[in-house]
């Protein structure tokens, strides 16, 4: 498996692509989420030139997993869609703040199923430990998270220190929530 | 609802607030003070199902996670697994693992007994809970299955 990360300028060619189709087969196809598709592939307002990237490619060559990462000195999903997460903070705006989103590492080769797919299998662990890297290397010190409730406990299998930020709230059926992670607690 | 915090009329812990890091900062006779109530829990499926020998039965591991709130603003938020664990002819729910929260216990001069030691008094609080009903009944409402059968067999008091 490897790593391959970086803002859409800076990917191998057709990774943005691979990407965003692997969302849409993740979060669209399997999930169920409602979200925007064009073209095979699952884009909104938050993927931007200054958006990053990071993605495990299996040994076969299969995108096996994405995480997007979002500086919060810009408009970033809980920012704009769900503040509500925040349990009355005011959403962060700060150079050393980033949010993960639209994580997951799921296997389409491997037999489907449990509600906690999306994050079940071997890239989980380097696909999360390689974002939040990635985001400590570009100034990060805690990450925030808009996630199904399912990644809390991701996260605490992987060692990272993380604590919730409020109460789940329900969408599409599903049970989400914010996540603070600290970058470097633990990896 | 115990009245030892300083409660607003409009039912709002007036020491309670959301910290910059986004705990809610509490005692632990604040904690105890608030009523949780469940919120949504969920099983989860059973991948790898333990071995049986046993011919004509197999005995599946049932899991799954619960969601507790309370009504204070800001929300205290917590979250564990369970396991329903089986012996001597008996059903019942246990907590598996720690507890999740947004909470960060101080003593009683603010200062934070640490994610450890919170982690450790939220557990004995949840085991004091009476958690176990309202899961049962929420389960077996929403997968309408064989759980309608379980007997929860402790009879505990609520927080």
């Amino acid at each position: 498996m490897r790593i391959i990360s970086g803002a859409v300028a800076g990917l191998p060619e057709g990774y943005y692509g691979r990407v965003t189709h692997y969302r849409q087969r993740v979060f669209v196809e399997q999930l169920g989420w409602r979200l925007q598709v064009h073209d095979g592939c699952e884009t909104d307002q938050f993927d931007r030139a200054d958006t990053v990237y990071v993605m495990v490619e299996d040994d076969a060559g299969n995108i096996a997993g994405c995480a997007r990462l979002l500086q919060t000195t810009q408009p970033y999903l809980l920012s704009e869609i769900f503040p509500q997460l925040l349990n009355g903070l005011a959403p962060p705006r700060d150079a050393s703040v980033w949010e993960l989103s639209r994580f997951a590492a799921m296997d389409f080769n491997a037999r489907a199923a449990t509600p906690l797919a999306q994050f079940s299998h071997s890239a989980t662990a380097l696909l999360m430990r390689s974002a939040v890297a990635c985001a400590a290397e570009r100034g990060a010190q805690r990450l925030i998270t808009v996630s199904p409730v399912g990644i809390e406990r991701l996260i605490r299998r992987l060692g990272l220190q993380a604590h919730r930020a409020g109460p789940p709230i329900i969408v599409d059926g599903q049970a989400i929530f914010a996540c603070w992670i600290e970058v470097g607690g633990g990896i | 609802m115990n009245s030892r915090g300083h409660w607003s009329s409009r039912g709002e812990l007036a020491s309670l607030a959301v910290s910059p890091d986004g705990y809610v900062r509490l005692t632990v006779a604040a904690f105890r003070a608030i009523r949780l109530a469940h919120l949504l829990s969920e099983l989860d499926a059973d991948a790898n199902p333990p071995p049986s020998r046993a011919s004509g039965a197999c005995l599946a591991s049932i899991k799954g996670y619960t969601e507790w709130t309370s009504q204070t603003r800001p929300a205290l938020s917590l979250g564990w697994d369970w396991r329903i664990a089986t012996g001597a002819g008996q059903v019942r729910y246990q907590r598996d693992g720690e507890v999740r929260s947004n909470v960060m216990l101080v003593d009683a001069r603010r200062r934070d007994l640490g994610a450890l030691a919170t982690a450790v008094l939220l557990c004995a609080a949840i085991d004091i809970l009476d958690w176990e009903t309202a899961v049962d009944h929420f389960i077996s409402n929403r997968y309408a299955c064989n759980l309608s059968n379980l007997t929860v067999t402790e009879n505990r008091s609520s927080l």
